[in-house]
């Protein structure tokens, strides 16, 4: 009987979702089959996912010896860095006050939090770069990094998670002697790791993938971000070499990929443990 | 003086009062329990004499220091928590240590890396660790050491915390509920451990419950709190056997005490269905009072004979004695009676009895809900 249940709820579930996955991983799929095809293969009349002469290596090799590859991933690891590091270093401090301090300005911080998570990057763009630009400070690390140490989305995830901790615990920090950095050293970071991987992951994908600002504050390669670095790829080197910037495209997702499966885990632990509490 | 005392405490949050001139306080060596229903206050007057939380009026002693405005870790005040409150990330033995470490060593001292090459440092860990086992091994969890609290059952994590408090030798004990995240079997045996371990070190506690029972069996002395006020402050017997105010009557005392609404007649006597109980109240004829009867205190008797006549209306056994619930004229609710299994095996539903009920046996609430005391007048006109 067991066999028989062809059409099961079960099975409809997978089915919706595996076509879902597929629909996600389609254009992936269709990359890495790019990546490995030659031009004239590209541009003939016929669609194969499978490529008929592997030109991986080939295209591969284009793409690392036409641009600084190895230039841009360090620029796009040094920016992710950055970022991250003072995300938290600033978010989680904030959030730990907001969320378990009693002081005067709370209410209006919280206002203020939940007014910056509406307004978009787009919004603050043109003064940001005119200052920058006013500050000589155009096409560096800080120019690339520092509109966003202050991430107000970091600052809410955190202060979701942190409420949900118990006040008997800091009572108890205090009471143990602890000052209020201590306690957010010694018993606040060690038990937020499940939120500051999720909030890892949302910072790290989205700078990562960022090209808007770079685009705006960066115009030379020597500090371009992977996905800037693909931009002036496509529109000095290669022209019509999809072949090739679809390996370099490879090249600068890998990271990500690589860094998701490997902590697969940790990463789906985080994002479900901040939902539940959030 | 007193080893801790808190005086005249009052705390209110905005137009809402929490405490209303609280005053405890706790002689060398004391065991005071601080029992209410909850919302009375007690958990925020501990807070406020842990210095987690501050009163807008009164004062903190610590025998003749004044800590009203000392920070909680200076006050030396040791605290369990009803959630336990260890560090999910820390071992048990780095739990205890906590404290002491951060008394002990100086900041660059508990540095991670640095702090290994501060001079003093090792010995200083070397004398920390001893005294953690030496309370660890009092407490008999000297084998959970290296567990996590979320490797541990609920009594272990609570006697962790418990260890963690009696690390530092503190000035006064503060707890708040902690036995009330275990299982009714534990939290029995536990009362008794927390009451010699409060034998043993001889440290002034102050123990909230809500659990009367709790208070009554641990406590040298109870302070019932109710509505932001200490209703009665005394010793398990005096607030049992003689209540100040109709609410620690009620509260105290398991089955509840009877409450029957009545009126004063001629000479200051109440009369209860029909027949005079009490006598010798002080006031006008006519004034609404209440009569409080504890269910041990009523005699049954077999129907016809003097006293009071009811019906059984319930019987519940519990195995050393068994509850009567009756129902007499004017009794409202019913009355409940505590008797002993052999007396009542005659007794079905609907039973015809008659209930005896002494004189003194009879505790007089007046509309204030204060006690209002007797004239030791001559029994005159007593028939129940």
């Amino acid at each position: 009987m067991k066999n028989t249940a062809l059409f099961s709820m079960r099975n409809l579930r997978l089915g919706v979702l595996s076509a879902g996955a597929l629909v996600f991983l389609a254009p992936y799929i269709w990359m890495i089959s790019t990546a490995a095809k030659s031009r004239e293969e590209i541009f003939s009349s016929s669609l194969t996912l499978l490529p008929q002469h592997w030109a991986l290596w080939e295209n591969l090799a284009k793409a690392l010896t036409r641009v600084p590859m190895g230039q841009l991933l360090w620029n796009g690891l040094v920016v992710c860095g950055l970022i991250f590091f003072f995300q938290v270093v600033i978010a989680i401090p904030c959030a730990y006050a907001m969320a378990k301090l009693k002081f005067r300005a709370a209410r209006t911080m919280m206002t203020l939090v939940m007014l910056g998570l509406l307004i978009p990057i787009h919004a603050t763009a043109l003064p940001i770069y005119v200052a920058l630009n006013k500050a000589g400070m155009l096409n560096s690390y800080f120019a690339l990094s520092a509109p966003f140490f202050i991430s107000v989305f970091g600052i809410f995830l955190f202060l979701q998670f942190f409420r949900a901790m118990p006040d008997d615990l800091i009572s108890a920090a205090r009471l143990d002697g602890m000052s209020e950095l201590a306690i957010v050293n010694r018993v606040i970071v060690p038990n937020a790791w499940p939120a500051v991987t999720a909030f890892a992951i949302f910072s790290v994908v989205a700078h990562w993938n960022d090209l808007f600002w770079p685009l705006i504050v960066i115009t030379g390669s020597e500090r371009a971000t992977p996905p800037l670095g693909l931009l002036f790829f496509r529109a000095a080197e290669a022209g019509d070499d999809y072949g090739a910037l679809m390996a370099a495209t490879l090249i600068i997702t890998l990271p990500l990929v690589a860094a998701f499966l490997l902590a697969q885990r940790r990463f789906i632990e985080g994002i479900t443990l901040t939902g539940l509490k959030g | 003086m007193s080893a801790f005392a808190l005086r005249n405490i009052s705390k209110s949050y905005g137009t809402n009062s929490i405490l209303n001139d609280v005053s405890i306080e706790a002689e060398d060596g004391e065991f005071i329990a601080l029992v209410g229903p909850s919302g009375c206050g007690k958990s925020t007057l501990l807070r406020i004499a842990a210095g987690l939380d501050h009163g807008d009026a009164g004062s903190i002693w610590m025998g003749d220091r004044e800590i009203t405005a000392e920070h909680p870790a200076d006050r030396n005040v040791a605290m369990v928590f009803q959630s336990y409150a260890l560090y999910p990330h820390l071992t048990a033995e780095q739990n205890i240590a906590v404290p002491l470490a951060m008394r002990t060593l100086s900041t660059l001292q508990r540095m991670p890396l640095l702090g290994r090459f501060i001079a003093g440092r090792s010995a200083a860990q070397a004398a920390i660790k001893q005294q953690v086992l030496a309370t660890a091994t009092s407490l008999k969890i000297d084998h959970l050491l290296d567990r996590k609290p979320g490797q541990m059952s609920g009594g272990q994590r609570q006697r962790v915390a418990l260890a963690r408090a009696l690390v530092r030798q503190p000035g006064v004990f503060l707890m708040d509920e902690p036995l009330s995240n275990l299982d009714a079997n534990l939290r029995v045996h536990t009362r008794a451990e927390i009451v010699d371990l409060h034998r043993r070190t001889g440290v002034p506690t102050i123990y909230v419950t809500h659990d009367q029972s709790e208070a009554l069996s641990m406590a040298d002395r109870v302070a019932v709190m109710m509505g932001g006020k200490v209703l009665q402050f005394a010793s398990p017997a005096e607030i049992y056997d003689d209540p100040r105010h109709v609410e620690v009557a009620k509260f105290v005392g398991s089955p509840r005490i009877n409450i029957i609404d009545a009126v004063t007649a001629d000479n200051g006597t109440v009369f209860f269905s029909g027949k005079a109980v009490v006598d010798g109240i002080t006031g006008p004829v006519g004034t609404p009072v209440q009569l409080a009867i504890r269910p041990e205190r009523i005699r049954l008797r077999p129907q016809g004979t003097k006293g009071i006549a009811a019906t059984v209306t319930r019987l519940e056994f519990l195995g050393s004695e068994v509850l009567v619930t009756t129902q007499a004229d004017g009794a409202g609710d019913g009355i409940v009676i505590k008797a002993a299994p052999a007396d009542v095996t005659h007794l079905g539903m609907g039973s015809p009895i008659t209930l005896e009920i002494d004189r003194d046996a009879c505790l007089v609430f007046g509309q204030d809900g204060l006690r209002v005391p007797l004239r030791a007048t001559a029994r005159v006109a007593v028939d129940a």
